[in-house]
């Protein structure tokens, strides 16, 4: 990964809430282009991890830079290539959609009223209604146009379908993909859904224990952690490459590898060994990450 | 275990226990009568703090799901509530040996505490407060001979009833379950802790408010949606809404002071100064109770509402700061911090008006005490703008702390303003604690915004 399309780039990320640590060290970096799916247990730090990256809550210390320049002092071109919709609607209540969107215009240098139009016909909003009056699929498409009307080029949204129903979020994850199609926009998603990642996201990152523990593509993620089932008689201990975890049951050694070493394979076939390779969902694997 | 819980929360037992010790304090260093009324005041307010504390946690039992499933519920609960009823009435030891007296100020407390539960579960029941706040108009006006000992004597003797209506009204509070919605909403403002009091109120839909509310809120907000209406036609790039206009609009609430709020509390006022002008001067000193009361609601309607509504909207605002409009460094700190102080500046400078209304028609207090009130209306107002930037500013949420401070200061206000009247000769700005205060408070004030504005940058 190059440095120069690097959208996102986080050093050595602390941040701790009273005595808790949340995130301890954490790097990690976002390119150009990537749908990330960011995945996580509840209360694993998703959301500081976001809110740290865009300057809403503070850090203890590390080193964010978000297109090249720290997230703590973005100029103006930047900030308006960034949008962010929170993990709960937190706008004002009592304006109309009309005047919300009059308002937050005011924020920025850029703005594209046709977009807001487009998207605004498309989903049928009422624009006279206020936010407390939609339903929660149309107060997130609501959300999803006030991030992308200043035409951003990174998008952060924090657990964007938690609040939803199966069909509107299935209908939300359907906008995403047509967002990163259409408009090359970075895409940054926390979520602890796995499913909604699989349709979604190109990348899948799991935060556990404060760090960025995998970090992938999501098509090489489903082909290289993969369950292994060695069956053997004797008690010889059998030194598995790249292991996540094992257990012994009357079938034998059941592991779960983080990239499947063809040539231990192959070797270690040659000595009897018979060993099952069975592929993994993704669930399963977030499982085995995070266990 | 009933009883500790009906009594949690540390800062309200610490003020508790700071006013007993007081209350014993004045006891003690009492020569002769003068500072009978202090002590009675104190011994109230002691039993309003337990009051209050118990009924924002009361509701939570008697409405609580489980009620009709543990055994012998209501008879615990009972229970728990006399414990907590006679803990409230030992301050009232205090005014012994005159145990005529004691008596009456038992029966006194036992109603007030029935009215304050009463005013909880069923708002109608605040009408009590008035009837209360106006009772020494009313018996002045009708019986003027009567002095306030006969009144607490005819208390004394009337303790049997009372005590017999306490149980009576007790036995149905275990029992009751009625006003569902009321009392769920009065749970969610009051059972975590004061800081979410008006969260709570702010995230219940315009749409579902009553007619009057929505009404009054529209009224507030209407102003701010013609301000964005009115120059949404112009181009982009030049800025129609100024940066505290924009913050303005993000820290309204349907609790928010506005103009509207400032119109009504000024009609109500100039209603009273009409009557004041209309009838005779003998009757003027029965507004007093009026003129303090209604000053100090505006202020805590004004500073805690700010307050709350803000610190529930932090992260918004911090999610605002984030936007290009703000890039430039402290721009939105220096804004922010514009807003606020020009919110309670003109919200002060309106209380001084309105107080210096009232004063021109019913002569309550002397020019110099009304310099000597507004001195400490400034630095009172310095003192909330402190804590509230301080508040804001801390890493820690420590609204319920707050909010405690701010009612504190809201009850010792008008105290302070009574001592003032009472010594109206003082000049204030002279005196040397108006000299060592000024300085500490300017201090702390811009202690509190510098650590504001270091906070935003660090952010």
């Amino acid at each position: 990964m190059s440095n120069t399309s690097a959208v996102i780039n986080i050093k050595s990320l602390t941040k701790a809430y009273k005595k808790e640590q949340v995130l301890k060290s954490l790097d990690w970096q976002v390119n150009q282009g990537d749908i990330v799916g960011l995945l996580g247990k509840n209360g694993a730090g998703k959301s500081t991890l976001i809110k740290s990256v865009l300057n809403i809550s503070d850090i203890d210390s590390g080193n964010i830079t978000i297109f090249d320049e720290e997230h703590q002092h973005l100029s103006a071109q930047t900030k308006g290539r960034i949008s962010y919709v929170p993990q709960e609607n937190d706008e004002i209540l009592w304006l109309s959609v009309s005047d919300l969107i009059k308002f937050r215009k005011q924020f920025y240098y850029q703005w594209s009223d046709e977009k807001v139009a487009e998207l605004i016909s498309r989903w049928d909003i009422d624009t006279a209604k206020t936010l407390a009056e939609l339903s929660p699929g149309q107060v997130q498409r609501v959300l999803i146009i006030l991030a992308l009307a200043p035409l951003p080029e990174l998008i952060i949204f924090d657990e964007p379908a938690a609040a939803l129903d199966p069909y509107a979020r299935r209908e939300f994850l359907k906008e995403i993909v047509s967002l990163a199609s259409t408009e090359n926009i970075t895409i940054v998603f926390s979520t602890h859904i796995v499913s909604d990642l699989e349709r979604v996201a190109n990348k899948v990152a799991i935060l556990e224990q404060g760090k960025i523990c995998y970090f992938d593509d999501l098509d090489t993620t489903k082909e290289n952690v993969v369950q292994l089932i060695i069956c053997h008689t004797d008690d010889a201990e059998i030194d598995v490459p790249n292991l996540l975890r094992s257990k012994k049951n009357h079938q034998g050694l059941n592991c779960v590898v983080s990239q499947l070493d063809e040539n231990w394979l192959e070797k270690i076939q040659k000595q009897g060994v018979a060993v099952t390779v069975n592929p993994m969902g993704l669930e399963d694997i977030f499982l085995e990450l995070t266990a | 275990m009933m009883t500790k819980i009906l009594l949690h929360g540390w800062v309200q037992r610490s003020f508790i226990i700071l006013f007993t010790l007081i209350a014993i304090g004045v006891r003690v260093t009492m020569q002769d009568d003068s500072r009978l009324g202090l002590l009675y005041s104190l011994i109230a307010l002691i039993s309003f703090f337990i009051s209050l504390t118990v009924a924002s946690r009361l509701p939570q039992f008697t409405h609580s799901s489980m009620a009709k499933l543990f055994p012998n519920y209501q008879q615990k609960l009972k229970r728990s509530i006399i414990i907590v009823w006679m803990i409230s009435l030992l301050p009232s030891l205090l005014v012994l040996p005159d145990v005529e007296i004691w008596l009456g100020l038992i029966s006194v407390l036992v109603l007030l505490a029935i009215i304050f539960v009463a005013m909880i579960y069923k708002p109608i029941y605040q009408i009590f407060f008035w009837f209360i706040t106006f009772s020494p108009l009313g018996l002045d006006y009708f019986a003027p001979d009567i002095v306030g000992r006969s009144v607490m004597i005819v208390c004394a003797w009337l303790l049997p009833i009372v005590l017999f209506f306490a149980n009576f009204c007790l036995n149905k509070l275990v029992q009751y379950r009625g006003n569902t919605k009321h009392v769920s909403r009065l749970i969610a403002m009051l059972n975590v802790s004061m800081e979410k009091t008006l969260a709570v109120q702010e995230n219940v839909p315009l749409h579902e408010r009553t007619r009057v509310s929505q009404w009054w809120s529209n009224t507030q907000f209407h102003y701010y949606r013609q301000l964005l209406n009115k120059n949404s036609g112009l181009e982009l790039q030049k800025k129609q809404l100024s940066n505290r206009q924009l913050i303005a609009i993000c820290c309204q609430g349907v609790n928010s002071f506005g103009f509207n709020a400032y119109v009504l509390w000024a009609s109500v006022i100039g209603v009273l100064c009409l009557l004041g002008l209309y009838i005779d001067e003998s009757y003027h000193h029965y507004f007093t109770a009026l003129m303090i009361v209604i000053p100090i609601g505006i202020i805590g309607t004004g500073t805690i509402a700010v307050f709350q509504i803000i610190q529930n909207k932090k992260e918004y605002l911090a999610r605002i700061a984030t936007t290009p409009r703000f890039s430039t460094p402290n721009s939105f700190t220096k804004s922010f911090i514009y807003y606020v102080i020009l919110n309670q500046a003109r919200l002060y400078a309106f209380i001084s008006i309105l107080v210096g209304a009232m004063a021109l028609v019913f002569h309550h207090i002397s020019l110099n005490t009304y310099i000597n009130l507004f001195l400490v209306l400034v630095l009172f107002c310095l003192v909330n703008l402190s804590i509230m930037f301080l508040a804001w500013a801390a890493k820690h949420d420590h609204s319920n702390k707050i909010v405690w401070l701010m009612i504190i200061g809201l009850i010792l206000l008008p105290i302070f303003a009574m001592l003032l009247k009472k010594n109206e000769n003082i000049e204030l700005a002279f005196s040397m604690a108006f000299i060592f205060a000024c300085p500490s408070i300017i201090g702390l004030f811009s202690y509190s915004i510098n650590r504001y504005s270091k906070y935003k940058l660090n952010s």
